[in-house]
């Protein structure tokens, strides 16, 4: 028998229906509700596949490549038999005279091989949708070519499989078309946590999830009591469509606006899906994987296969020893794309990538730290924590070493050091005309851009050229504020212990606290205009700017938007990432932002003042200490020092976070050139999707673009990076690589927590959790912000929030510094405090000790 | 013995600071006409205060001081283009 009725076969004839076939008919006869159709058994396959001539695997050629694309060759070429077209058509006409009459298939590869408990396959195999019934057998014959692909062939070969073993099942069933889609998982697929079920959903078709083109909704649901404990709402922006418009080439499009931001599952529908998810795992008997679809509110499930447990860290580690210098660490929370990487990873020698998180070399750390430590401590002390051994002794050779890379430091970048002294505050500004003249020319590549900008410069050169260095220099101001910091609780011991970081705080010229004062400006002009007003609150963001462009009022907010995005349009989240859209070619978070204002009703300018006011009463009392100490009288002695020190200090701090405003253009000059290339990949049809160039290394693109390779070279890796950088991301990266370090317990208990304060004071509210600015943004005044990370584009939330306490970061980070312009608490480096803490829960932060107490938890979801 | 390596190395933060205070034309060229008198006021200082020390130093503390100076001039400039030779093998190493 050619062809079985996807109702008539069972785990026990996996031989003649694959792996999927075989499941799939389990499920029907146990009564889940499977969409109807039938399988072109493998026996097909093998009768089709014996004039071919496959050899044994030990008799491949070394040309594997070449020989796998004559085997597809052969595959696509050969007619089918006559009777199998003739049963094709049979099987078709007894399903139609039950369907609708659009009626379309899913023709899907079934290995016999596949879905095995310690083989998933996953992804290896060819799907195709939208089949009419007169392509089925060109479809099937694509299914039985997708077993010789490249990345399936490896796969066997990596997992042991003799080729010639396995066999392509081919399931022709009718194809749901589905409003919404998703895959759930009995089990966590990254930590293999068995006691919760993970579904992630995305509207349309399952095809832009199971390939990560989209980031899908994601709900935790307690395995125990079944209840929905967590719900992460992404910005879904692109979907494969139920229906392909009748010119429609691409099969990705973009999510309609007003259902980008929004659940795409009702909890009914979750708990539908979690009854479902629960009886195929009681059935099969281990964690299962299942995809299903819902149409017209008709839960179908497509497949329930075992878990695959996501791949080790350790795989694929380089030699030596690397640790996460926290300082760089918390620029890059997420996984680099490979293409970043790559152009990154050559900057800076002491640097690399791994998994996509930036390390540093260990050794070299471990020789210019003058104490006698264990290797233990030192990588305690790179991601600043505490180490064991308090009291460590001096080495005198590596103090001598130290000492000698000091000297250098000095005698290299003494003439440096002296230029960027008090300088105006414009004084960087000719760097966005030097990156918009280095993206503008086309002879200079995307690493070469980045080397230009960030290190290559000219004997007579602009200090304001070299932002970078800029960058390096600056964080001498913590020596500076700790010895104000020494020397007021010295001579003034009354005052608080916070006062040195308080007057150190509110400098004028800050570019990225100015951006949130621009944002709220756009704010103000919005809300003087009714209908910029309306519009923007009653509107997605993408759709309010063509809707205020296309209104009569909207001239003057429109005009204050072009000049706001002129001065910060090369900012982004994440925007060390190239792949990270700016707000130049996408203003929607901005106006997001500018929205999130609107909706809350609270006097900053008020606040402002009077945080003002609070300093200048605080160095009043500082002037009145010192007075009373000897010889002050003879010219003030101690106050003009300490008054130098924090200006100092708060020059000095300005200029680091002033330098990183304009070294992110260079990442943007370097962006705009690999859009260039995308775009001209994508008109010469070589690449097929937006964005899959960021998942190629850079001489893969230079390839592509000589024409030395095509899109058929580079379809697997990009599809298997794409995979790897979503299983990336779902992993807490490892903080040492080559090393056996103790993990260093991050918090006393689960009511206090602890982390580093980063800006002194008091505060006790409600807390809301924001994990993407872009996508929840909406924070009441008064709450305190609790984020994940934090970069310039969460700078109006600090605007309304209170306190802020930040998963990564330190006393340098973005958060902190924001923070401390803005005069509220803040503690950075709280470990899992966006899970620890729910939106709603009433805390307390500390942020002169560094802790947070949550004081009345407020109950999941 | 002591003398001579402190003003070597006073020799060398002088030149640091000269070197300085040159640059800022560079730096502030494009507000020239706001920062020329404070350029000047800093280059005419620092030359004053070299012409002083050069004149009121002697012997081993005279050319201990101008060697640091000299020192560091050819250092600065060799470090310059150590550091290009250093970019371009690693744009090589890249290609």
């Amino acid at each position: 028998m050619s062809l079985i009725g996807l109702d008539q076969v069972s785990q026990e004839h996996l031989n003649a229906a694959g792996g999927k076939g075989a499941n799939l008919g389990e499920l029907i006869k146990l009564g889940f509700p499977v969409p109807p159709g039938f399988i072109v058994a493998a026996q097909e396959y093998a009768v089709f596949l014996d004039g071919l001539n496959i050899p044994a695997n030990d008799d491949i050629p070394a040309d594997t490549e070449a020989f796998l694309a004559d085997i597809r060759t052969k595959i696509l070429a050969t007619p089918l038999n006559e009777s199998l077209r003739d049963e094709i058509k049979r099987h078709h006409e007894i399903l139609a005279a039950t369907r609708p009459s659009d009626l379309v298939y899913a023709v899907r590869s079934s290995a016999t091989a596949e879905d095995l408990a310690d083989a998933s396959f996953a992804g290896q195999h060819d799907t195709y949708y939208y089949v009419a019934a007169d392509r089925i057998g060109s479809m099937v014959k694509k299914c039985w070519a997708s077993l010789w692909s490249n990345a399936a062939f490896s796969y066997r070969h990596t997992q042991g499989i003799e080729h010639r073993t396995v066999y392509m099942a081919v399931v022709v069933q009718e194809m749901v078309r589905s409003d919404v889609s998703g895959v759930t998982f009995t089990a966590d697929p990254v930590s293999g946590n068995n006691s919760v079920i993970v579904t992630e959903s995305s509207w349309g078709m399952g095809a832009a999830i199971v390939d990560g083109r989209v980031s899908p909704d994601q709900y935790l649901v307690d395995k125990a009591s079944n209840k929905l404990t967590s719900i992460k709402i992404s910005d879904k922006k692109f979907m494969v469509p139920a229906r392909l418009e009748p010119d429609q080439g691409a099969r990705l499009v973009e999510v309609p606006a007003n259902l980008r931001r929004i659940k795409s599952l009702t909890d009914e529908q979750v708990a539908e899906i979690v009854v479902l998810a629960t009886r195929a795992e009681a059935h099969f008997g281990s964690p299962q994987d299942l995809e299903w679809a819902i149409q017209d509110g008709q839960l179908f499930l497509l497949q329930s296969r075992p878990i695959t447990i996501m791949g080790s860290a350790e795989e694929n580690e380089p030699a030596g020893r690397y640790i996460l210098f926290k300082p760089i660490a918390e620029n890059f929370t997420d996984p680099l794309m490979p293409l970043t990487a790559d152009i990154l990873v050559d900057l800076v020698p002491m640097m690399k990538v791994i998994h996509g998180r930036v390390y540093i070399n260990f050794n070299h750390v471990r020789s210019l730290i003058p104490l006698k430590m264990s290797d233990e401590d030192v990588a305690r002390l790179g991601y600043l924590s505490e180490p064991k051994n308090q009291n460590a002794a001096i080495s005198i050779p590596r103090m001598l070493m130290l000492g000698t890379v000091l000297f250098f430091n000095y005698l290299v970048m003494g003439v440096f050091n002296r230029r960027t002294a008090a300088m105006p505050d414009d004084f960087m500004a000719s760097y966005r005309q030097y990156a918009n003249q280095t993206a503008r020319d086309q002879t200079i590549t995307a690493p070469k851009a980045l080397i230009n900008l960030f290190l290559k410069f000219r004997f007579f050169e602009p200090v304001g050229n070299m932002v970078l260095l800029v960058n390096l220099i600056a964080p001498r101001y913590m020596l500076m504020l700790r010895l104000t910091r020494t020397l007021l609780l010295r001579w003034a011991p009354e005052l608080s212990a916070d006062t040195a970081s308080l007057l150190c705080s509110g400098t004028e010229g800050v570019l990225s606290t100015q951006m949130g004062r621009d944002i709220l400006e756009l704010a103000k002009i919005a809300k003087q205009n009714t209908t910029v007003c309306e519009l923007l609150k009653n509107k997605q963001p993408k759709d309010a700017v063509q809707a205020i462009r296309d209104s009569r009022e909207g001239g003057e907010f429109i005009t204050a938007l072009t000049e706001f995005l002129a001065m910060h349009g090369h900012r982004a989240l994440k925007e060390f990432e190239l792949n990270s859209v700016r707000w130049e070619e996408d203003p929607s978070p901005v106006l997001g932002m500018v929205r999130n204002y609107l909706l809350v009703d609270t006097n900053l300018e008020q606040a402002d003042s009077s945080i003002k006011a609070q300093r200048e009463s605080l160095k009043q009392q500082v002037r009145d200490e010192l007075r009373a100490l000897p010889y002050e009288a003879l010219g003030n002695p101690r106050t003009r020092l300490i008054e130098a020190l924090i200006k100092q200090t708060k020059y000095y701090m300005k200029l680091r976070e002033n330098s990183r405003f304009y070294h992110i253009m260079a990442f943007y000059a370097v962006r705009l050139k690999i859009l260039k290339i995308e775009q001209e990949l994508l008109s010469k049809k070589i690449m097929k999707c937006k964005d899959d160039i960021f998942y190629l290394r850079w001489n893969e693109v230079v390839q592509l673009q000589a024409g030395e390779s095509d899109w058929t070279d580079v379809e697997d890796t990009i599809r298997a990076r794409r995979m790897e950088h979503i299983r990336r991301g779902k992993m807490v990266p490892p903080k040492t690589i080559g090393m056996d370090i103790e993990e260093v317990e991050e918090y006393d208990n689960e009511k206090a927590l602890s982390g580093q304060g980063a800006s002194p004071g008091r505060y006790e509210g409600i807390a809301r959790v924001i994990m993407d600015p872009a996508t929840d943004n909406e924070i009441e005044p008064g709450e305190i912000l609790i984020a994940p990370y934090t970069d310039p584009a969460w700078t109006p939330l600090f605007l309304t929030a209170n306190a802020a306490v930040i998963e990564v970061g330190s006393y340098l980070s973005h958060a902190g510094t924001i923070a401390r312009e803005y005069g509220m608490p803040c503690v950075v480096d709280v470990a899992n405090c966006t899970s620890k803490i729910t939106t709603g829960t009433r805390i307390s932060v500390n942020g002169s000790n560094g802790k947070v107490t949550i004081l009345m938890q407020q109950e999941p979801i | 013995m002591i003398l001579s390596a402190l003003m070597f190395f006073v020799g060398v933060h002088f030149m640091i600071m000269l070197l300085a205070a040159g640059y800022r034309i560079t730096d502030l060229w494009y507000r020239i006409g706001d920062f020329w008198k404070g350029i000047l006021a800093r280059i005419a200082g620092l030359t004053l205060l070299e012409g002083i020390l050069l004149s009121s130093l002697s012997g081993n503390a005279l050319s201990s001081f101008a060697w640091g100076q000299l020192c560091y001039l050819v250092f600065h400039i060799v470090i310059f283009w150590a550091a290009r030779m250093g970019i371009y093998l690693m744009e090589t190493r890249r290609r």
